[in-house]
């Protein structure tokens, strides 16, 4: 091999440097073709009106997004309270009471849960608690239904992320807390929680950006009616079920409508994703 | 008191969580071995899939899959690079990282949407395997470069330097070098990335569609295990039956792939370390 310098490896790197930078920077594609397709959803009504409007009649050229908007956040806020709090106390479990023999089963377990595909649940969901609920509270489909499967998909990820914010707990500060003999929940409730709350918070919004992204499981789950759910149990439809289930059949400004929800999730997840990051930022600063 | 009510609580939650996983894993098992036979792999697909079997779809899959996994571990190994390349400037590493991690965090059903106007109508593919595994392809690039950017960073400072010394051009070290160093991390970035495209499905119901003949080319439309659950137990009356049989052969086909992760995870100590009592 020779160490002489050779110019068309020279060019060849800058290539694929290019071809790299591109890659890394496909958000922006992504970005620039919907708005290509959405903007113009931007021109023809007044945003306001569209986001605070609740009547869809795509064929009657009504776009009011409001109902689908708070049943996405409706259904994100169940499942994070349903999962959150589980799985944190699950991860310090983990972490901090488990047995030694069941750590490794548990862990392996939760990799198993966490590759378990959407619409396996969402299937699982549609043969078994929806008929479950079905007479108990009808129609079954609803709101309720799609948080508990929401809750379910989303306590892996929690439970990784909180054990790996667990594992980064000096290992002194435990002993001493083991010295001192002090009991599980206060090393729960004034250790690891007084210090990690900022983390702990970072992982919840990590679940409800999964949460509000996840189509299949809601769509097969949640009943599609675009309303206001007037109680827990009431069918409901979400930004992410509402473009899967449109999508087919729409032209025109039906389907710029479409587009302009896929926007309006990225910027969820874009604001999402700055808030759990203003942490990191203010120690590099 | 409090602390027994805590340790009650969490033994409460161990157990909670098994419970919920043998429920789901249990009744997908359980209700798709009912009359399950090999059969069902092989036979092409018959009466909008209520008979017949999987062959094409699995044919399909794997074509999808194999095509979205060739395409991402390229581009994504280009994309870490290309980031570490940049490591030394704070606000392009800034830039990239934000890009990456938003990328990461897009739902699925947008890509969807983006595969759907770039690749079939912006690039006249149509609803195809190729739109359908590109935009898979797309989809696990965040999981693999964060993956292999990891690789990157423990790369030892002895090589850095002595890569330094010798004046070697940044392709020679990068593509002689260092890409021996991370080979792991690519492997897993690869398990990781086929587990997650084969669980996919709302990225690919606009992208490659829901055509079930044996796929002759990459333009063909074809629709993948995921697709055709979704299919069967939604718009197909009495689908339910092959729904689950077919869910079973997805879950098992995941659950390998999960496991061979972990190991390799393990085995190369890509993992945090396990805080151990003694």
């Amino acid at each position: 091999m020779s160490l002489a310098h050779n110019k068309t490896e020279d060019y060849l790197f800058k290539g694929l440097l290019l071809v790299g930078l591109l890659f890394s920077l496909s958000i922006f594609v992504v970005l620039f073709f919907l708005i290509r397709s959405g903007g113009h959803f931007f021109i023809s009504t007044s945003i306001s009106e569209t986001l605070f409007f609740d009547q869809w009649f795509p064929s009657e050229q009504l776009f009011g997004l409001a109902p689908m908007i708070t049943g996405s956040l409706l259904v994100s806020a169940l499942s994070l309270a349903l999962a959150g709090p589980f799985s944190l106390i699950l991860a310090f479990f983990y972490f901090y009471i488990c047995p030694l023999k069941l750590k490794s089963a548990l862990n392996i377990f939760m990799d198993i849960f966490l590759s378990i595909p959407s619409v396996v649940f969402g299937l699982w969901g549609l043969v078994v608690v929806v008929p479950l609920l079905a007479p108990l509270f009808p129609p079954g489909q609803g709101l309720f239904t799609a948080s508990i499967i929401l809750a379910m998909m989303i306590l892996p990820i929690g439970f990784k992320t909180f054990v790996a914010t667990l594992q980064t707990i000096p290992n002194e500060c435990l002993l001493a807390a083991k010295s001192c003999n002090l009991s599980e929940w206060s090393v729960f409730k004034d250790i690891i929680f007084k210090s990690y709350k900022r983390k702990f918070f970072v992982g919840f919004l990590l679940q409800v950006t999964r949460a509000i992204g996840e189509t299949m499981a809601v769509l097969m789950v949640c009943g599609n009616i675009i309303q206001y759910p007037d109680s827990l149990f009431a069918p409901i439809r979400t930004l992410t079920t509402n473009i899967a289930l449109e999508m087919s059949y729409a032209t025109d400004f039906h389907r710029t409508s479409l587009f302009f929800c896929g926007l309006l999730l990225i910027g969820f997840i874009f604001i999402l994703l700055l808030i759990s990051r203003t942490d990191e930022m203010k120690y590099e600063k | 008191m409090k602390n027994k009510i805590f340790i009650l609580t969490s033994w409460l939650s161990f157990f909670t969580f098994f419970a919920i996983f043998f429920a789901v894993t249990g009744n997908i098992i359980f209700t798709g071995l009912d009359n399950f036979s090999f059969s069902f792999l092989f036979n092409t697909f018959n009466n909008s899939g209520r008979d017949g079997g999987i062959s094409t779809i699995i044919i399909s899959t794997l074509i999808i899959v194999a095509f979205a996994l060739f395409v991402s571990v390229i581009i994504s190994i280009l994309s870490a690079i290309c980031i570490d390349y940049f490591s030394k400037n704070i606000r392009i590493t800034k830039i990239l990282k934000l890009s990456i991690d938003t990328l990461s965090a897009t739902p699925s059903i947008v890509f969807g949407l983006i595969g759907n106007i770039i690749f079939c109508e912006f690039l006249g593919l149509g609803y195809s395997l190729i739109s359908g595994s590109l935009t898979l392809a797309l989809m696990i690039l965040p999981i693999q470069t964060r993956i292999i950017l990891i690789g990157l960073n423990s790369v030892p400072k002895d090589i850095r330097l002595g890569a330094y010394a010798l004046n070697l051009k940044p392709f020679t070290s990068y593509f002689r070098i260092k890409i021996h160093l991370i080979k792991k991390q690519i492997l897993s970035g690869t398990f990781m990335g086929l587990g997650r495209s084969l669980a996919e499905t709302a990225a690919l119901l606009f992208t490659s569609g829901y055509g079930v003949k044996m796929p002759s080319s990459l333009l063909d439309s074809g629709r993948t295990l995921s697709i055709h659950i979704y299919d069967l137990a939604m718009n197909v009356p009495g689908g339910n039956e092959n729904a689950y049989k077919s869910a079973l052969t997805l879950i098992l086909l995941v659950f390998i792939i999960s496991l061979i992760t972990a190991t390799i995870q393990r085995r190369f100590n890509l993992g945090q370390q396990e805080f151990v009592w003694n």
